[in-house]
């Protein structure tokens, strides 16, 4: 016990020895390629809740890019400065007033003048802004090959190592039939290229096989080798002509209830900058999730203080498995037009991509004034299905979308005064449905931002594209009110608290009645000189859920259920190269006078330099049921963001590494396990397991040229 | 049998009202907070924290007026007055509530004196609650309270009401329940004040509360507060032009309903 005793003082010792804040260095050199790990780090650090991937993705992509090719900090206006997340309103404002005011920043140096610029933000700015005015017109419609070019292949396989029932030799049923299995092998494949240069061009496509899907070429199937494949070229800045695109994009526009972004952030852990308006735009659809908005052809012209997005698109959808038989040749009944993308069994392939999509719409937006301090917007889609689109009635969907069409309209209107910005935006659909969303964000003070934010979407309102703030996915059916605070009182130190106050004034899945909710969050951050790095997150939701009753009876009943959740973060760099982190998660699940509790807790050792990156974990967990679930960030291979979720009684462990062999190859691998102690099986269905144990392995091989 | 049924009635309200508490924060400036009010020093503060009227230079007289969850027999309105004696505050507030059916009635008086840096105040109340068929029943409600400036950009305060557990009815032990309530107002900045405060009413968990408080540059004041159980956001305005002080206040929760509160405070500045 003394030996361990000993070793564990030695421990301690050695890293309050090295815990000195350290000197930076401003302008030091970053290696010519991207430090993934730190952009990592950076998002980590910023969004460190659970979050979906497709969207965090999105996020990296865009850091990615801003590091790659940084803004101009002299020519970026108000929007372009919003991308750069670490600046609040204030700072942003102080930019553009100490430019005003003195014209060209010369270098980083002179950044310290500016009001709100501290040595650590400025430091987190470095790599995403320049001082020069490195600008080549762009021409021609053809990409230009060059060494300013981004250009890189990316292959991933991945692969659950223990048997899945799925692909076991079917059993032969009652009848004679033979079950159902996974018509392809086990193995995830994903492919992705991409030629870019950042204001000029981007050509790319994207690849994927998800495990259990096959490999087949039939076109008049709309299959293509993979069962999902993505393709896009893009031009920027040719003159009036802001953006085109061919292929799959994705298009952001106000705030989210026509047109939204990928990834909403919303209730995360920040307060108050993600609720800001993305820039509106084309962008073009890089990610494997499998819900691609649109495919076909966008373009931006920009004129003076006007702005004109429009597009028109043509895809097909999957429908979720359950399909019944139409009730007579006009009518097509279906599921869920938001599928999994998943086409394994012959279920899951007869819905695949029977539903022809086409839609067209525009957004058009005027930026009066010289300052870009008002921004005003209106916006329109049209859809249209080759089918009608009928959802399976159930008690909650009544107000779902039914027929074969649908207009979405609205407007938006953003104003900045001083360092507030009020934003809002109103849409409506030919169902009779409305949306409303308005609020306002900004500084109270130079430490303190405060950001307010009301909505009210009726049930009848639904968007297909849309992705604005709220409480559930799918702005519909919801009426709430957002507050939220952050203050940063010392440098390093951050206090960030949020509330939400919401209620569904119709029937939800799993909420047999209009009901009320909360939801509270109350985060506190210490960074000390990029060497410790402290987070404590404690979070309280409630919401109305169904007790389990009578199985067909016409309504359950739902009652309030509370879930309470803590969390511990803590980093520590035990020397330049090496972290340790702890992480620790309770959660605890009331309903009804009975509850679940959650427990987690995490080991990480991680070691990088520049060729090498090695994180190891160790972590056990113990939850009473799904309910009290945990959800804990793993590092993984490059572009893949996982939070997964951990629930019953069991051990997690995983080693990934990385090597950046040369400038042009660099290799990631993951092996992970999870052994479960009190569990014969794992998973349910097609992907049960037989067995305590899950084996994940993950490859992937990046090329630069 | 009648005196059981409106007894029970008054149970209800009382759970509706969270037991007659709620007339214990007044003006529109302390709904807009989320009646994280202790802390605060105005002529509210007669009905807030007794404490918090020590310090106001000239005499104030200000009235207001509350509607809650859209039943007019939950309004209430109130009046209070308060203006500096030598080295003393002195305060009257006068409250009214409800209808012929069920009224409660409220008179006040409060004296404040300052030690230290602390500020401490007490005040007597004579409280009557009249149901019809019912008859009426009134006592003494005492209640202390204190405020301590201890830097300049953070304030303590606390507040206990009902002392002497005042006995609400002769025969059965029902007692006006006596309500603790303390807080802190943090001041980051200068037009910018975060109020915390924790209460407890005897007969009901813990509340908590917050409250900020944001000075316009000398327009107006922009509040907002949130209570933690039951779940409701507020919202205030408040404007000073002149020698007047208007606020307005709004409760915004679906369940109960919703709280209005509108305000209006003139100050007689001496010399005039």
């Amino acid at each position: 016990m003394s030996k361990v005793k000993a070793i564990f003082c030695a421990f301690f010792l050695g890293v309050l020895m090295v815990c000195l804040p350290p000197t930076p260095l401003y302008g030091q050199a970053w290696m010519a390629d991207a430090p993934d790990n730190d952009i990592e780090q950076l998002l980590n650090n910023f969004f460190p809740g659970p979050v979906d991937e497709e969207g965090m993705e999105d996020l990296y992509e865009s850091l990615l890019l801003l590091y790659q090719q940084p803004i101009d900090i002299n020519s970026a206006g108000y929007e372009e400065l919003r991308q750069l997340f670490m600046l609040s309103e204030r700072q942003i404002s102080n930019v553009l007033r100490y430019r005003r005011a003195y014209g060209k920043i010369y270098s980083i140096y002179e950044l310290q003048y500016i009001d709100g610029f501290e040595r650590p933000l400025i430091e987190a700015l470095a790599d995403f802004i320049r001082f020069d005015q490195r600008t080549e017109k762009p021409s021609g419609i053809l990409p230009q090959f060059d060494h300013s070019a981004r250009h890189q292949w990316l292959m991933r396989y991945g692969r659950i190592l223990e048997r899945r029932r799925g692909f076991t030799a079917p059993d032969t049923l009652a009848d004679g039939r033979l079950s159902s299995r996974y018509a392809g092998d086990p193995g995830h494949y994903f492919m992705r290229h991409r030629v870019q240069k950042r204001g000029d061009y981007s050509l790319g496509f994207t690849l994927e096989n998800d495990p259990g899907e096959s490999l087949r070429w039939n076109p008049s199937q709309h299959w293509y080798g993979p069962d999902f494949v993505s393709a896009h070229y893009s031009i920027e800045n040719r003159g009036a002509l802001k953006n085109l695109i061919i292929g799959d994009f994705n298009f952001q526009s106000g705030h989210g209830l026509i047109f939204g972004p990928l990834f909403r952030m919303g209730k995360g852990d920040e307060p108050v900058r993600t609720l800001r308006p993305a820039p509106s735009g084309f962008k073009p659809y890089t990610s494997v999730y499998e819900y691609v908005p649109f495919r076909g052809i966008s373009a931006s012209l920009s004129q003076g203080i006007w702005t004109l997005h429009t597009f028109y698109s043509s895809i097909r959808r999957s429908s979720s498995p359950m399909v019944e038989e139409a009730t007579d040749s006009e009518g097509f009944l279906t599921g869920n037009l938001r599928s999994s993308g998943l086409h394994r069994t012959p279920g899951e392939l007869a819905g695949r991509k029977n539903l022809k999509e086409e839609s067209a719409g525009f957004s058009l937006a005027m930026m009066p004034g010289s300052q870009g301090n008002l921004q005003m917007g209106i916006q329109a889609v049209g859809t249209k299905f080759d089918k009608e689109v009928v959802p399976i009635r159930r008690r909650y969907n009544q107000f779902a979308f039914q027929g074969q069409e649908q207009i979405n309209y609205g407007f938006y209107l953003n104003y900045r005064v001083g360092d507030l910005l009020c934003f809002s935006e109103w849409a409506a659909n030919t169902r009779g449905g409305t949306a409303l969303l308005i609020g306002m964000l900004g500084n109270l003070g130079r430490s303190i931002e405060a950001s307010l934010l009301y909505r009210n979407y009726s049930p009848l309102y639904n968007s297909f594209y849309g992705n604005a703030f709220g409480e559930s996915a799918g702005n519909s059916n919801e009426e709430g009110i957002f507050m939220g605070i952050k203050y940063m009182p010392l440098r390093g130190l951050t206090l960030k608290a949020w509330s939400d106050y919401f209620r569904f004034p119709w029937l939800r899945y799993r909420i047999d009645a209009p009901s009320y909710g909360h939801d509270a969050s109350f985060v506190m951050h210490y960074d000390w000189g990029e060497r410790l790095r402290i987070r404590l997150q404690y979070r309280n939701r409630e919401r109305w859920r169904n007790i389990p009753g009578v199985f067909d009876a016409p309504l359950h009943t739902p009652l309030p259920a509370n879930a309470t959740s803590a969390r511990s973060d803590i980093s520590l760099a035990a020397t330049e190269n090496l972290w340790l982190h702890t992480r620790f998660r309770w959660s605890r699940f009331e309903q009804n006078a009975t509850y679940s509790r959650g427990f987690l807790l995490a080991q990480d050792v991680e070691y990088a330099n520049k060729q090498w990156m090695i994180a190891a974990r160790m972590a056990i967990f113990d939850t009473d049921d799904f309910d009290s679930r945990q959800f804990v960030y793993e590092r993984d291979v490059l572009y893949f963001f996982a939070v997964p979720a951990f629930h019953r009684r069991g051990v997690r462990y995983y080693i990934t590494t990385r090597l950046h062999a040369n400038s042009t190859y660099s290799f990631w691998l993951k092996w992970a396990q999870t052994r479960f102690t009190d569990q014969k099986f794992i998973g349910s269905g097609l992907d049960r397991i037989e067995g305590n144990t899950r084996t994940d392995v993950r490859l992937m091989c990046r090329i630069k040229i | 049998m009648q005196r059981y049924f409106l007894l029970l009635l008054i149970s209800l309200f009382s759970h509706l009202l969270y037991s007659q508490s709620a007339d214990l924060h007044l003006g529109a400036r302390s709904l807009g907070l989320a009646n994280s009010s202790v802390t605060l020093s105005d002529e509210w503060s007669i009905i807030n924290n007794v404490a918090g009227i020590h310090g106001i230079a000239d005499p104030v007289i200000g009235i207001g007026s509350k509607y809650r969850y859209n039943l007019p027999e939950l309004s209430g309105t109130y009046l209070a007055a308060v203006l500096p004696w030598k080295e003393f505050g002195l305060g009257i507030h006068i409250y009214r509530l409800g209808d012929a059916l069920y009224s409660e009635h409220k008179i006040g008086l409060g004296m404040t004196h300052q030690v230290g840096f602390v500020k401490l105040g007490a005040k007597v109340n004579y409280y009557q609650i009249r149901a019809e068929g019912f008859g009426q029943q009134s006592n003494l409600i005492f209640e202390f309270g204190g405020i301590a400036e201890m830097l300049p950009w953070l304030t303590f305060a606390a507040h206990i009401y009902n002392l002497n557990q005042a006995r609400l009815l002769d025969y059965a032990d029902e007692r006006v329940p006596v309500v603790m309530k303390s807080g802190i107002a943090l001041k980051p900045e200068e037009n910018l004040s975060v109020l915390l405060e924790v209460f407890k009413d005897l007969n009901h968990p813990v509340q908590y509360r917050a409250g900020i408080e944001y000075g316009v540059s000398g327009l107006c004041s922009l509040r907002t507060g949130m209570q933690h159980y039951p779940r409701m956001p507020f919202f205030g305005i408040g404007l000073r032009p002149g020698i007047f002080s208007i606020d307005y206040g709004f409760g915004a929760g679906w369940v109960p309903g919703q709280i209005h509160e509108f305000s209006i405070s003139c100050t007689f500045i001496k010399g005039q």
